[in-house]
């Protein structure tokens, strides 16, 4: 066999190969060492990207996000009715919206942090005496972080639930179409995954493994097919209850709901 | 990308700023990670193709060569950190394989979120890598 291309060796990594083309490289790259090491060096980058985590903005840029949204005018932001009829995200009052907007920002954080090298950089004069002067001001913005992203999760375990429940009480005497619930799985995945790489930054090891087993059984909805048979919806159903992953949603979404405050 | 600690938090107020403003119109038709996502990645890369009209006029990002930086900040074979080299790669390059590799997206969502077919999505993550693969020696 003559070598395989980088992009074919690439796609061996991926597993994206044909089962037959899949062998053929795996035999060929076990007996040359040329390949063996373009093999190594893509799986060396892939681990590395993977130790590649979350970034945290410095605490002065919420003090400044504060300031800029305190100086935004109240007619800036149009609640004008959609023409669409009312959804249930619709229906959430504005508190939960500001709510949910605020912890967006846990997760754009190292987005953004990302894209534009926030780590690269060296700490600003500002964000120096910010983080100085005030640590109580830091304690207090981690905190808050930390509370909006519990709150943002606890939203998030309510729809994965309802998905989760929709299909374990399914009834199905033929085929069912299961798109919609498949369709919400597919938007819950990624969600899901930002949330579980979140909490795990923040400590939360519980949520975050309950986000691991839920992204588990979600992708597999997600990926399956629109329309299942009574065997498959069997299957799907046993999944859910063997994991007792209804049961652990629950107590999980108990434990974030906000305390009262005394 | 920006080399400017100033641009990225700024950029970063931005992001939330739009997000402020524009929470009336999600209708929750998707999830608000993917929501928020997509609206992230849409303000980042109107930032980069902004700056980049000014540099670079008619060019995308997701064409070959377009931004990558230059590797002149590293002794010449000297090994850099898997953060300095993806610094490096250009943008289309960059954000397809953070997305990718980093975040765990699916080409198809990753396609979706560019406006991008679902092969210059994996093209970009397989260009990404062989560069990452050269850098990292």
């Amino acid at each position: 066999m003559t070598h395989p291309s980088e992009e074919t060796l690439n796609n061996y990594v991926e597993r994206e190969l044909s089962p037959a083309e899949h062998v053929q490289v795996a035999t060929h790259v076990d007996s040359c060492g040329d390949c063996a090491l373009v093999v190594a060096e893509i799986e060396h980058v892939l681990r590395e990207a993977s130790t590649l985590g979350p970034i945290t903005p410095p605490a002065h840029v919420w003090t400044q996000l504060q300031a800029r949204l305190a100086t935004e005018a109240p007619g800036t932001v149009s609640h004008e009715p959609t023409a669409q009829s009312p959804t249930r995200a619709q229906s959430l009052k504005p508190s939960a919206w500001w709510v949910l907007a605020t912890a967006a920002m846990v997760v754009l954080a190292f987005l953004t942090g990302r894209f534009m090298n926030l780590r690269d950089q060296q700490p600003s004069p500002e964000s120096a005496a910010a983080t100085t002067a005030g640590p109580a001001r830091v304690a207090d913005d981690a905190t808050v972080r930390e509370r909006v992203l519990l709150i943002a999760v606890g939203d998030h375990l309510e729809r994965s639930q309802m998905v989760l429940v929709e299909l374990a009480h399914a009834d199905a005497t033929g085929e069912l179409d299961i798109s919609a619930e498949r369709q919400l799985a597919d938007d819950l995945v990624a969600s899901n995954r930002l949330y579980r790489q979140t909490a795990q930054q923040m400590g939360h090891a519980n949520v975050a493994g309950l986000l691991d087993e839920l992204e588990r059984v979600l992708v597999e909805v997600a990926r399956g097919p629109s329309t299942v048979s009574m065997e498959q919806l069997a299957d799907i159903q046993q999944r859910i209850e063997s994991q007792g992953i209804l049961f652990k949603v629950k107590v999980i979404r108990s434990e974030l709901r906000p305390q009262p405050v005394s | 990308m920006t080399r400017s600690p100033q641009e990225s938090e700024d950029l970063l107020q931005d992001i939330f700023l739009q997000v402020h403003r524009k929470l009336h119109s999600y209708r929750g038709e998707a999830a608000l990670g993917t929501w928020l996502y997509r609206l992230a990645i849409r303000q980042c890369l109107d930032f980069l193709r902004s700056r980049q009209g000014r540099m670079q006029a008619n060019s995308s990002p997701f064409e070959d060569g377009a931004l990558e930086m230059p590797a002149t900040r590293e002794t010449p074979g000297a090994r850099i950190d898997i953060e300095r080299a993806v610094a490096r790669l250009s943008e289309g390059c960059r954000v397809a394989f953070v997305l990718h590799d980093v975040e765990g997206l699916e080409h198809k969502q990753i396609a979706e979120m560019l406006g991008v077919s679902e092969s210059t999505s994996k093209s970009q993550v397989f260009k990404a890598r062989m560069k990452l693969r050269a850098m990292l020696r």
